[in-house]
């Protein structure tokens, strides 16, 4: 029975996701509709129907569908990481923002821009003339490892911190993720304060969350190691059910426990390193996605990773479209529009788990 | 067989702050057969099914699983052959229960269709089949320990490749009412006919002299009795162990010892005041 839901949820998801796509990289400033980029679509295909206008063309090629695929992929990451976050701290509040992961990949990459600048600055003309074609894409692999080493580290530190053998502390993760963001916070205003303006600018919008900079190196580097993380975070799903049992548990079970948290803590941490390294902190994805999925068809991670994955790159191609529309021409930060939703979900989630405990 | 020989086990880093939970400890668990462990609470029960399952290792001694050393077997294997089902659960999402009881197949590479039927089938045999759609947070404390069992039960449904199959339940019978009681130990001992090495920690001595084939009495770490039923759960074994006076008598039905408590009179004063007695 949960089984067909879940099928058909997957199907679902799985339908819309183009309608999405096209959807949103018709919305925006120039507002080009959904008949027209599905028009551009078939013809960048190859099918014969009419040439669409040039203008749309160029818009949507060079900015509207690097920047939508690029949310897609960061929606479907975080959320698959939220989802195998929460089966690691088996706590259904595990999210990489609330517990520091975010921000811990921010820090990272902070350092990597305000290095990565230094470091191209003091390289000769002659070394930068070789690499200068490749310098960009060299500084974003950068930039993400650097993010991915801040995540790791953040990740490591709160589970050392909030898990012991009798299993999550939830008081003590959160409270880990107070003091790391705090940490990270402090670390990225020491760096915002020596940075020049344009790293200011990067790093003050990286804060908030953008896919403003959204072009097609960044969605290939996006593009390579999500979906890396993608394809292989659902290989942990049954693990992730037997852990959820308890430790000893799934270890009686076979789990080979040590190594799939160590590998789980490394295959998160690099999601979200990525994510944040392209698109900045963008919270609350990896929180209400999962959370709607489990509400919807129950906790099994065999369908709730895929699901999971597919309603997060959904949701935020959608608030990445209200972000470019709603106060257009200006355009909001997509991390604002995730928080001012996301927000009131997770205190509507507290009010839930509040009222299911008064009546035990 | 899965034994223990000579084991000890103790917590603490260094000798001076080490603390012993179990000493010298013999034990096999035989295929075929049940094994009750009895003792006092603190006795080391627990401690000793988790020696056995390998969550702690001895300091001295060793744990053989068919002869080899347990931690020489790969973790799939063991985990084909030894089924633990532990005091308490720290399941806490909301996974129906015959998905539950399904990740009982986890170590086993058999398919969905045969999973669903072993699943049905361990339902059955713990009286669960009525609550397979429920949501596991929705249960009672009883039911949901029956749901663990019947996962465990899936987990050893089958004989390995390998090996010998074992049933390592820890309280199984606690929050369970008279009925089921009865009905999950009549289980076990089902399984045991089929081949099933089946050890069982329980409070209540006459559900062990009724079920078991072999008893074990552990007291402060040590064993102090070891035989079948009639050996083992004496007046003397009893008062020394659990500091409660006894009567046995033969159960009218079985023969076997059915054990009641000796009622106090009251010049004797409250039965704390013997606690310093069952403090050693």
């Amino acid at each position: 029975m949960r089984e067909r839901r879940a099928t058909l949820l997957l199907l679902l998801l799985l339908g819309s996701l183009p309608l999405v796509l096209i959807q949103s990289v018709g919305s925006g400033i120039v507002d080009i509709g959904f008949t027209d980029s599905l028009l551009a679509l078939a013809h960048g295909a190859g099918l014969p129907v009419a040439t669409p206008d040039p203008q749309h063309q160029l818009i949507l090629n060079a900015i509207r569908w690097p920047r939508t695929l690029l949310a897609a992929l960061v929606g479907a990451c975080l959320a698959m990481c939220g989802a195998a976050m929460q089966g690691l701290f088996r706590n259904p509040l595990a999210d990489p923002t609330l517990i520091g992961v975010s921000s811990g990949a921010a820090v990272g990459a902070s350092v990597a821009i305000v290095l990565g600048a230094t470091l191209l600055a003091g390289l000769s003309e002659f070394v930068s003339g070789y690499l200068g074609g490749m310098s960009g894409v060299l500084n974003a692999y950068l930039i993400s490892l650097f993010a991915f080493t801040g995540g790791f580290m953040a990740t490591l530190l709160v589970y050392r911190l909030g898990t012991s053998s009798h299993g999550t502390s939830v008081g003590t993760m959160l409270l880990a993720g107070i003091a790391i963001n705090a940490l990270a916070a402090a670390i990225t205003n020491a760096f915002s304060y020596v940075a020049d303006d344009v790293a200011l600018r990067r790093i003050t919008l990286w804060r908030m969350g953008s896919l403003d900079g959204a072009n097609w190196q960044s969605v290939t580097i996006a593009a390579t190691l999500m979906t890396a993380v993608l394809l292989c975070l659902p290989r942990y799903s049954n693990a992730l059910n037997a852990l959820l049992l308890g430790e000893s548990e799934a270890r009686h079970l076979g789990v080979p426990v040590e190594r799939v948290k160590w590998q789980l803590i490394a295959w998160t941490a690099l999601g979200v390193g990525v994510a944040v390294s392209v698109s900045g902190v963008i919270g609350f994805v990896g929180l209400v996605v999962p959370h709607l999925v489990r509400l919807m068809i129950g906790p099994d991670h065999r369908s709730l990773m895929p699901a999971a994955a597919l309603l997060g790159a959904i949701l935020l191609v959608l608030a990445d479209s209200v972000s470019r529309t709603v106060a257009a021409p200006a355009e909001i930060p997509i991390g604002i529009v995730t928080a001012l939703l996301g927000a009131p979900f997770f205190i509507s989630l507290l009010l839930q788990q509040r009222q299911r405990m008064l009546l035990q | 067989m899965l034994s223990a020989e000579s084991v000890d086990v103790a917590i603490g880093h260094s000798p001076a702050n080490r603390c012993a939970l179990l000493t010298d400890i013999n034990l096999t668990v035989k295929p075929g057969s049940v094994l009750a462990v009895v003792g006092p609470n603190g006795a080391g029960k627990t401690s000793l099914l988790r020696t056995l399952t390998g969550e702690m290792t001895p300091v001295k001694g060793q744990v053989l699983l068919q002869g080899r050393s347990l931690s020489s077997w790969p973790a799939e294997w063991r985990a084909q052959q030894l089924g633990v089902l532990p005091q308490q659960s720290a399941l806490t999402f909301p996974f129906q229960v015959n998905e539950v009881v399904g990740l009982g197949r986890y170590p086993h590479n058999t398919g969905k269709r045969r999973d669903r039927e072993i699943v049905a089938q361990a339902l059955a045999a713990v009286d669960g089949s009525h609550l397979q759609s429920r949501a596991y947070t929705t249960l009672s404390g009883g039911e949901k320990q029956r749901v663990h069992l019947a996962r465990v039960l899936a987990q050893v449904w089958e004989k390995p490749a390998q090996g010998e199959r074992y049933l390592l339940l820890d309280e199984p019978t606690s929050a369970l009412d008279l009925a089921h009681q009865h009905l999950i130990l009549e289980t076990a001992r089902y399984m045991a006919r089929q081949g099933v090495g089946v050890l069982v920690i329980l409070h209540d001595l006459n559900l062990a002299a009724h079920y078991a084939d072999w008893l074990v009495m552990i007291k402060g770490g040590r064993l102090v009795a070891a035989g079948d039923a009639h050996q083992v759960l004496t007046p003397e074994h009893i008062q020394s162990v659990f500091g409660i006076a006894v009567t046995v008598m033969p159960h009218p039905q079985t023969g076997r010892p059915l054990i009641v408590h000796q009622d106090r009179s009251p010049e004797e004063g409250p039965l704390l005041s013997t606690a310093s007695n069952r403090a050693n």
